[in-house]
């Protein structure tokens, strides 16, 4: 009796510490690194825009919180107070495109992108914010 | 092109003024922090729309919900789930008016003090909201600069007991916004 008791506190305490432990990885997880992760559309970011802007409700339903893969040419480049990096994903034809905030951690070397260069990122869709389709947790994809 | 001037005179609510006037941003920051004994939250917002008519001094703010964020996956997670539900009020705004449009010459490169009288919608719960900032003109850019507490409360945003303690009665929120031209 005595060592069936004994075993069923060492397994309640380990199952207490696992249940911290993983409690404490949650607390503390960082944002999602968004290019080990596979996209759920792959699409350009000219027709992305295109839906967003003509209905932007049905837009929401099919890639709202979801992890987009676009390519489109760098309009923009802009170095946020926060040190986080928006590229603005454009063609020149047009006013309006894609907002795509990547990280301060994920930044590097992205700041000497060329203006008109067509690049590939990966970011989720946080929706419209009535002039452009916002991005966040971009990636570049190599 | 002419399908987006319309779009931003109905953003603007006003026909009469001609897009000459109105300055824009899309990449403007919003940075909301609390300080509680248990930790500190903060979150960053770097794609904030807004348009500035320096003609008659209407300004107009559309934030993105889940385009806050945070330094932890899980607090980013309850933020939006939970406190501000953006699945079902995606979008906070604040549309008002510089009451002191005289006191800014954007003529001149310089920095003004201004008064922000307007309304100001979160979660759902719309209310009038007063404020001052300052405007800055720099070289044909405008950048407008506030900051001003918020009471989470005066929003309907429920902060659940458990949690109610980490967190000061308002939050401390950061506007800074570089405008440019809306004529290009």
């Amino acid at each position: 009796m005595k060592s069936i008791f004994k075993l069923s506190i060492i397994i309640i305490s380990i199952i207490i510490v696992i249940g911290i432990i993983i409690g404490i990885y949650l607390y503390f997880k960082p944002q999602a690194d968004i290019s080990k992760k596979r996209a759920d559309v792959v699409l350009k970011a000219s027709e992305l825009y295109n839906e967003y802007s003509s209905n932007e409700n049905q837009a929401n339903t099919k890639y709202l919180n979801k992890i987009v893969e676009v390519s489109g040419p760098v309009a923009e480049l802009t170095n946020n107070p926060d040190s986080s990096l928006t590229i603005i994903l454009r063609d020149s034809s047009v006013d309006f495109g894609l907002n795509c905030n990547i990280l301060k951690n994920n930044t590097k070397g992205l700041n000497k992108l060329q203006k008109g260069v067509i690049i590939s990122i990966r970011g989720v869709c946080s929706g419209y914010n009535s002039i452009e389709v916002a991005l966040n947790n971009c990636a570049l994809v190599k | 092109m002419k399908k987006l001037i319309f779009i931003m005179l109905m953003i603007c609510g006003s026909l009469s003024s001609s897009a000459q006037s109105k300055y824009l941003t899309k990449t403007g920051f919003i940075g909301l922090y609390s300080h509680t004994t248990m930790e500190d939250i903060s979150a960053n917002n770097n794609q904030v729309a807004s348009i500035l008519d320096i003609a008659t001094g209407e300004i107009i703010f559309t934030v993105l919900m889940k385009s806050f964020k945070f330094d932890r996956a899980l607090m980013e997670e309850h933020f939006n789930e939970n406190y501000v539900e953006s699945d079902k009020f995606p979008k906070a705004s604040f549309k008002g008016k510089i009451t002191n449009l005289s006191n800014v010459d954007f003529k001149k490169d310089g920095k003004y003090n201004v008064d922000i009288d307007g309304d100001m919608t979160i979660h759902g719960v719309t209310k009038p909201f007063k404020t001052n900032g300052t405007i800055e003109v720099q070289n044909e850019k405008i950048i407008g600069k506030s900051k001003f507490l918020l009471n989470p409360h005066d929003y309907n945003i429920e902060i659940p007991n458990l949690v109610k303690s980490k967190f000061a009665d308002n939050f401390e929120i950061t506007v800074d916004m570089t405008y440019s031209s809306l004529k290009k």
